[in-house]
C-alpha cells in the first residue's frame, strides 16, 4: 500500500499551480481552485511504480504534477501496449469515474514523478457539479476517443517503420524538445517505444538504427535527437 | 446534416420515455413524455444509404433504433477503415456533438437501418434537464473508447485467427441475430476483414478452417456458429 503524504510545501495549491491554465481546471476561478486543494493529497511515484492497476476500482482523481507517466494495457500474450502518456498538468484515471467502472488500463510513472489526488468525494461534490469542467472531461474523453481510433487505424494500416517514425513525432509533440531544439525531452527504452507503437523491441531496434544510419535520426543512448524532420513526416505518411 | 431528400416517418410514433432511455430519466415520466427530444424524426435508412458522412457538419446524432450501421475511418491512400459497428441503441455523433466538430468518420447502414434524428438543441436542453440520460450518454463515450484501447491491444498482441474468433463471437452479440438456437452473423467478409485489418483471402482462409473443424459454417452467405465454446477458447489464444 503506498503511503498518501498530506500536502506539503513543496507542492503548490491549484490555484498557484503553474500549469493550471494547461489542466482542465482552467475554467475554475481562484476561489474555487482554493476549495478543490482542500481535499487534495500528493503522492511521490519512483520510476516505474504503478499509480492504478487496471480492473481495480478508482478511489479519486489523478493530476500530474511532475513527472511523466504511461497508461497501458496488458495483451493476451503478456506484453504491454501503451495507449497514451501523460505529461504534467494532465488528468489521468478520470474515465473510470466517468462511467463508475474500474480501471481500462493501468497508470506507471516511467520517470520520478508527483501526482496530486483528488479522493471520489471531492470529484463527486466538486468537480461533477461544476458543469464547465464536468464538460471539459467530456471533452478530454471525446479527443482521446478519436486519437484512439486514429491509432487503431494506423496499427491495422500503417507498416511498422511508418509506425515508428509516427511514435517518434508524436513523442516530440506531446513532450517537447530540450534545449538542442532537436532531442526529445523524454527518456524510452526501445520496449517502451515498440510497446506504443505495437511491435516488437527486436523491429523497433531495427528500424531505428536504420534511421540513425540515414541520419534522420541521432541516437545516444536512449535519448534521440531528430535530425532530419520533414524525412520523419514523409516516413510516417501523415495525412492530418 | 440530414439528407434533403430524407424524409422522416411518419406512420410510427417513438417517445425517448418508452425508449431504452426510460431508465434514466429522474423526472416525471409522463410529464417528459413529449418534451424530451420532442424535435426529434424517425428516419428509415436503405441497405448501404449514408446517415454520416465525414467532413459534413451534424446538426444532431442519430439513435438507432434497428438494423446496423458501420462507422467507417478514411485513412491513407484513401483506405476505409472500420471503427466499429452501431446496433440497437447505440448513438452516432455524439463525440462530434460534444467537440462541436465535423465528424471523422461516415456511417452507412449495413441492413434496413430505422434510427431517431436528435437535433442539437434538443440534445443540449437534456444534457441540463436530465442528468441521468447526460451521464448515460457519457458511458457510451466510456465504453466506445474501452472497446478501441481493447483493439489496439488485440491487433497489436494477438494472432489473427485469435483476434477473428473474437470478432464472430462479439459480432454476434452486438447484432443480437439468431436463427432459433443459432448464432448467425450476416456481415460481409470484407467488412470482417477490415475490422481485424487483414485481407480478405486471409480471412476466407481463416474461415474455412473453422469451418474444417466444424466450429462455423455458412449458410445463405450468413456465417453460423456451431460451437461457441470452441470459439471462446480459439479467441483467448489457449
Amino acid at each position: 500500500m503506498l503511503q498518501i503524504t498530506k500536502k506539503q510545501p513543496e507542492v503548490p495549491a491549484c490555484n498557484n499551480c503553474n500549469s493550471v491554465n494547461s489542466s482542465i481546471f482552467c475554467v475554475l476561478n481562484k476561489m474555487q481552485l482554493e476549495t478543490l486543494s482542500e481535499n487534495k493529497s500528493h503522492i511521490n511515484y519512483k520510476k516505474g511504480q504503478i499509480i492504478f492497476y487496471e480492473g481495480s476500482h478508482p478511489q479519486g482523481l489523478y493530476c500530474i504534477y511532475s513527472g511523466k507517466v504511461k497508461i497501458h494495457k496488458l495483451g493476451n500474450d503478456g506484453r504491454e501496449q501503451i495507449l497514451r502518456m501523460a505529461k504534467k498538468g494532465n488528468i489521468i484515471g478520470y474515465r473510470a469515474l466517468l462511467s463508475e467502472d474500474s480501471y481500462n488500463a493501468s497508470a506507471t510513472a516511467i520517470e520520478d514523478s508527483v501526482v496530486c489526488f483528488f479522493p471520489k468525494t471531492t470529484y463527486q461534490n466538486q468537480i461533477i457539479p461544476h458543469p464547465s469542467l464536468s464538460m471539459q472531461m467530456i471533452k478530454l474523453l471525446s479527443t482521446d476517443l478519436k486519437s484512439a481510433e486514429q491509432k487503431a487505424m494506423n496499427m491495422v494500416q500503417k507498416q511498422v517503420r511508418e509506425r515508428i517514425a509516427e511514435t517518434l513525432l508524436m513523442l516530440k509533440d506531446f513532450f517537447g524538445l530540450e534545449a538542442d531544439n532537436a532531442t526529445i525531452n523524454t527518456v524510452l527504452t526501445r520496449e517502451a517505444i515498440g510497446n506504443i507503437t505495437g511491435t516488437t523491441t527486436e523491429t523497433t531496434i531495427r528500424v531505428l538504427s536504420e534511421f540513425n544510419k540515414k541520419k534522420i535520426i541521432l541516437l545516444k543512448g536512449k535519448r534521440i535527437t531528430i535530425l532530419n524532420n520533414s524525412e520523419l513526416i514523409h516516413i510516417a505518411n501523415l495525412s492530418d | 446534416m440530414i439528407s434533403e431528400n430524407k424524409t422522416s416517418v411518419t406512420d410510427k410514433e417513438i417517445h425517448c420515455t418508452d425508449c431504452w432511455l426510460k431508465q434514466f430519466f429522474t423526472g416525471n415520466i409522463a410529464l417528459d413524455q413529449k418534451s424530451v427530444f420532442k424535435n426529434k424524426v424517425l428516419l428509415r435508412y436503405k441497405k448501404a444509404e449514408s446517415l454520416v458522412k465525414a467532413g459534413d457538419a451534424l446538426t444532431g446524432v442519430y439513435c438507432i433504433k434497428e438494423g446496423l450501421v458501420k462507422i467507417l475511418k478514411k485513412g491513407c491512400k484513401d483506405k476505409e477503415f472500420l471503427l466499429w459497428i452501431a446496433g440497437k441503441h447505440d448513438i452516432v455523433g455524439l463525440d462530434a456533438f460534444i467537440n462541436n466538430e465535423t465528424p471523422s468518420y461516415s456511417a452507412f447502414a449495413i441492413d434496413e437501418v430505422e434510427a431517431c434524428f436528435i437535433q442539437k438543441p434538443d440534445l443540449k436542453k437534456s444534457f441540463i434537464q436530465e442528468p441521468g440520460v447526460f451521464l448515460q450518454l457519457i458511458k457510451d463515450l466510456c465504453k466506445k473508447l474501452n472497446f478501441i484501447e481493447y483493439r489496439i491491444t488485440n491487433i497489436s498482441h494477438n494472432k489473427i485467427k485469435e483476434n477473428v474468433a473474437e470478432l464472430l463471437i462479439s459480432t454476434t452479440i452486438k447484432g443480437e441475430s439468431s436463427d432459433g438456437e443459432e448464432a448467425c452473423i450476416n456481415y460481409s467478409v470484407g467488412d470482417l476483414a477490415n475490422i481485424i485489418g487483414t485481407s480478405k483471402n486471409y480471412l476466407s482462409k481463416i474461415l474455412s478452417m473453422l469451418i474444417k473443424e466444424k466450429i462455423v459454417s455458412v449458410r445463405n452467405r450468413k456465417i453460423i456458429i456451431n460451437d461457441m465454446q470452441s470459439l471462446s477458447i480459439i479467441a483467448k489464444g489457449a
